[in-house]
């Protein structure tokens, strides 16, 4: 069940994260949404929840543009395993607590797909690599709306965990 | 733990040497699963206003919608009488299809997601434009959805040549960013760097730049943009120009997708 449901919320955001515009001043910066979920999972469920949440909405983000199939994936892996890691040690239960771990992941996020592109010699990779600052701005950008994207993506989804009684530990 | 990490490792390293065919196959799915969704949403771009008539005694913002409703479907249909009009003209068979959605999920690239795929004759390299002039190149198809690769991407490369002087050069897209004054930097930039143009060249600015031909992909003769400034090439040897796109790239819904076969009995531009 809770499989069912962490696909129908990646569904929901990769379907609003498709749709959603791309802001140029800051570096082309996407509300990460996806991302939001991935996390919500590492913060309020089981490992084996989050790695599938985190290889799932991967595969979907990356499906949903020119990335390399595994990039994403890769990068939301990592960010759960480490927030599960100091899981213990947080205030899961504190919206700056989410807000802050998103906007935080989709800084680092940003950075580790970039270089991913820059030296992974991919065919369709664009000339990002030219100003620094360009990759820092979009780093940030995806920060700032990670901050505005979290809270209503984790309430969707511990709306959806409450409805199903999925619920693993005190919500986020 | 252990366990865990090692399958983790696993999982990734099978997605990241996933065969072409099979990586195709997962993103196709993902976007054939969200295509009729994304479709719905942006066919009803024009009339999701609503559909309440205006009478003399309705509310003013109630009007104010109706008029902005009336104002888009407009829009639309202007768009799509002079694509109609394109179609007619040219010389090649096209497709028609609607924008789905812009940028992919990341933002990494300057793209647009159609709604028409391989079932309709759609492949990759497959150029698409617009009444204004050219927009892009199919990267990747599935079933029922194109992604496309603007010509403002700094991945697109087009061989161009000016109409009026007939030099050749090579259009890169110019990107997000402007690399020149704080202010630029912050202001999405859709002009694209035309280079290699020859130093005694007398291309100047305001001169419409067409594609030549070459390299293959993108047919001869499409308008591509307009020149805004032409300076010498950093070595000296060449004068490069910046070239602002002909076509709306960020406003467009309806576009053609030229799927390359010669169509018999249309008349030439």
């Amino acid at each position: 069940m809770t499989a069912i449901s962490i696909l129908l919320v990646l569904l929901v955001a990769a379907f609003a994260q498709g749709l959603s515009p791309a802001i140029g001043w800051l570096g082309m910066a996407k509300a990460p949404l996806i991302l939001s979920v991935v996390i919500y999972y590492s913060l309020s469920h089981g490992r084996m929840a989050m790695l599938w949440a985190a290889l799932a909405g991967g595969l979907m983000q990356d499906s949903l543009g020119f990335t390399p199939l595994g990039c994403s994936a890769f990068c939301f892996c990592l960010a759960g395993l480490g927030i599960q890691t100091a899981r213990e040690l947080l205030f899961k239960d504190s919206l700056f607590t989410v807000t802050g771990l998103t906007a935080l992941c989709a800084a680092w996020i940003t950075l580790v797909t970039w270089l991913f592109l820059v030296l992974g010699e991919f065919d369709l990779m664009p000339e990002i690599g030219g100003p620094g600052w360009a990759v820092w701005l979009k780093a940030v950008g995806a920060a700032l709306l990670a901050c505005v994207a979290a809270p209503p993506v984790f309430g969707l989804a511990r709306g959806l965990d409450r409805l199903l009684g999925t619920l693993e530990t005190s919500p986020a | 733990m252990q366990v865990t990490l090692v399958g983790l490792g696993a999982a990734l390293l099978l997605v990241f040497n996933l065969p072409a065919p099979a990586a195709h196959g997962i993103k196709s799915a993902v976007r054939e699963l969200l295509a009729p969704y994304h479709a719905a949403l942006a066919s009803t771009g024009s009339w999701r206003f609503g559909k309440a008539q205006p009478s003399p005694d309705a509310p003013s913002a109630l009007r104010l919608a109706e008029l902005q409703r009336l104002d888009a479907l407009e829009k639309e249909n202007d768009e799509l009488r002079r694509l109609l009009g394109l179609e007619k003209r040219l010389t090649f068979q096209s497709v028609a299809a609607m924008v789905m959605a812009r940028d992919g999920a990341s933002g990494w690239w300057r793209s647009l997601r159609l709604d028409r795929g391989y079932q309709d004759g759609i492949g990759t390299n497959h150029v698409v434009i617009a009444e204004s002039g050219v927009l892009g190149v199919v990267r990747e198809v599935s079933p029922h959805t194109a992604e496309v690769l603007l010509i403002s991407d700094p991945g697109c490369r087009i061989a161009v040549r000016c109409n009026r002087t007939g030099d050749f050069g090579l259009l890169q897209g110019g990107g997000v960013l402007e690399r020149e004054g704080l202010m630029e930097m912050l202001l999405p930039a859709e002009q694209g760097e035309m280079t290699f143009i020859p130093r005694d060249s007398a291309i100047r600015e305001g001169d419409e730049i067409i594609t030549s031909g070459l390299g293959g992909v993108f047919p001869e003769g499409f308008r591509v943009g307009t020149v805004r400034l032409v300076q010498p090439a950093h070595s000296g040897l060449y004068l490069n120009a910046r070239v602002a796109p002909s076509a709306d790239l960020s406003r467009l819904r309806h576009v053609l997708v030229i799927t390359g076969k010669r169509s018999q009995g249309k008349a030439a531009p």
